[in-house]
């Protein structure tokens, strides 16, 4: 191979090292890479093809961004699997493994810190969406004049936005409801919905950490709320487990939050 | 990928009500990966190839997309649009709205057809006038 540049995938500790590792980006092999404590989930990518002058330039192709992003998922979610892994933000590129060394290094603490809090943790995401009956209620009669159309335009906008105000509450509710099994847990802004591919609106994008041992029963409240009649009008939808994207890299959370 | 039994696994939560199952296409969605893996998960800086600016501007367009296609469209971010995947999947909102609009559209240029024999009224009720006088 031409000249390399190191991508990390994410940070585990030295001693759970897992031994086997799906392909990673652009199907290079994936090693481990240990510094004192910590080890990093790694491989080497071309220079050409993946430098810092190619991630500026497809960072406006979506296309080439999704699959890199899935490349790199793969392996934490791989990795995840068996052993607690700080996630790395994409792009993630070093110089060398030296550079990689001396960063890890230098992150240490924060790195570990972030270690024993996602320890025996997986994430779970729950999302909450409108469903398409809440979606559009019931139109009223046709109208016959433009001054009917626009009262019976008025009682559908005010019914709507207290049926609105109902549902939140409800979403709220499971939020918190969820909340009480899990070690930690979050709401993200709802995503688009040409982006979730989804038609109704999204309600809530709960990201959850939950011990491994309490999964089950996570699972089982998740159920448990989505049967409940008065979720009638919402769709509930879980997906996981997922590395805990969401529960690490504290000092970057403070800083976003101040931004 | 997702395919591979090692990926989250998506399920509809709705057992009882099978009007409420909701399928998805896929096992982990786009939104889902994007959002996490490049706005979440940490930044450690040190030789660093790509300035933390970049990571930085990266990420904040990233979080508008998954956040708000039309916020990010608005600020003049349309990157994605080139992809068949989310082109195909805009522009289908609100539908029950646009009906009632059609609906009403419709109605109103109905009105307009009928339009010429209501002038044509008050013409032949002038004519009477003058007819009268």
């Amino acid at each position: 191979m031409d000249e390399t540049i190191v991508h990390a995938y994410g940070i585990i500790s030295a001693d759970d090292a897992p031994n086997q590792f799906p392909p990673g980006i652009a199907d290079t092999t994936v090693s481990i890479f240990g510094v004192d404590r910590l080890a990093a989930v790694v491989s080497l990518l071309p220079v050409e093809g993946f430098g810092a002058a190619d991630w500026e330039r497809n960072a406006t192709n979506v296309v080439w961004l999704e699959r890199v992003a899935r490349q790199h998922h793969a392996v934490l979610q791989h990795v995840a699997a068996t052993t607690a892994v700080v996630p790395l933000r994409l792009p993630s590129l070093y110089g060398n493994l030296k550079s990689l060394a001396d960063t890890l290094r230098s992150a240490a603490e924060p790195l570990e810190r972030d270690l024993r809090r996602i320890e025996g943790k997986v994430e779970w995401s729950v999302k909450v969406y409108r469903s398409a009956e809440a979606q559009s209620p019931a139109v009223s009669a046709p109208s016959s004049s433009g001054r009917d159309y626009l009262l019976a335009r008025s009682r559908d906008l005010s019914a709507r936005s207290s049926a609105q105000e109902q549902l939140r509450a409800r979403v709220r509710e499971i939020h918190e409801t969820l909340g009480q099994i899990c070690a930690e847990y979050l709401r993200n802004q709802p995503q688009d919905a040409v982006l979730s591919g989804r038609r109704e609106q999204m309600l809530l994008n709960g990201a959850y950490l939950v011990g491994k041992a309490d999964q089950a029963r996570f699972l089982e409240l998740v159920q448990e709320i989505a049967d409940d009649s008065s979720t009638k009008g919402l769709s509930v939808e879980v997906s996981g487990p997922w590395p805990a994207y969401n529960f690490t890299g504290e000092a970057e959370t403070a800083r976003e939050a101040l931004t | 990928m997702g395919s591979d039994g090692t990926g989250p696994q998506r399920m509809p939560a709705a057992r009882g009500a099978p009007e409420q199952l909701q399928t998805h296409p896929r096992s982990d969605s786009l939104a889902d990966v994007l959002e996490r893996v490049l706005d979440k998960g940490i930044v450690i800086a040190g030789d660093i190839q790509i300035r933390l600016l970049d990571i930085e501007l990266l990420t904040i367009k990233l979080r508008l997309l998954v956040a708000s296609v039309d916020k990010a469209r608005e600020m003049g971010i349309n990157w994605w649009e080139s992809d068949e995947f989310i082109t195909r999947l805009d522009d289908t909102d609100e539908k029950g709205e646009l009906s009632e609009l059609s609906r009403r559209l419709e109605a109103l240029e109905g009105r307009i057809n009928d339009s010429p024999q209501v002038e044509s009224n008050p013409t032949a009720g002038e004519k009477e006038a003058r007819g009268r006088a």
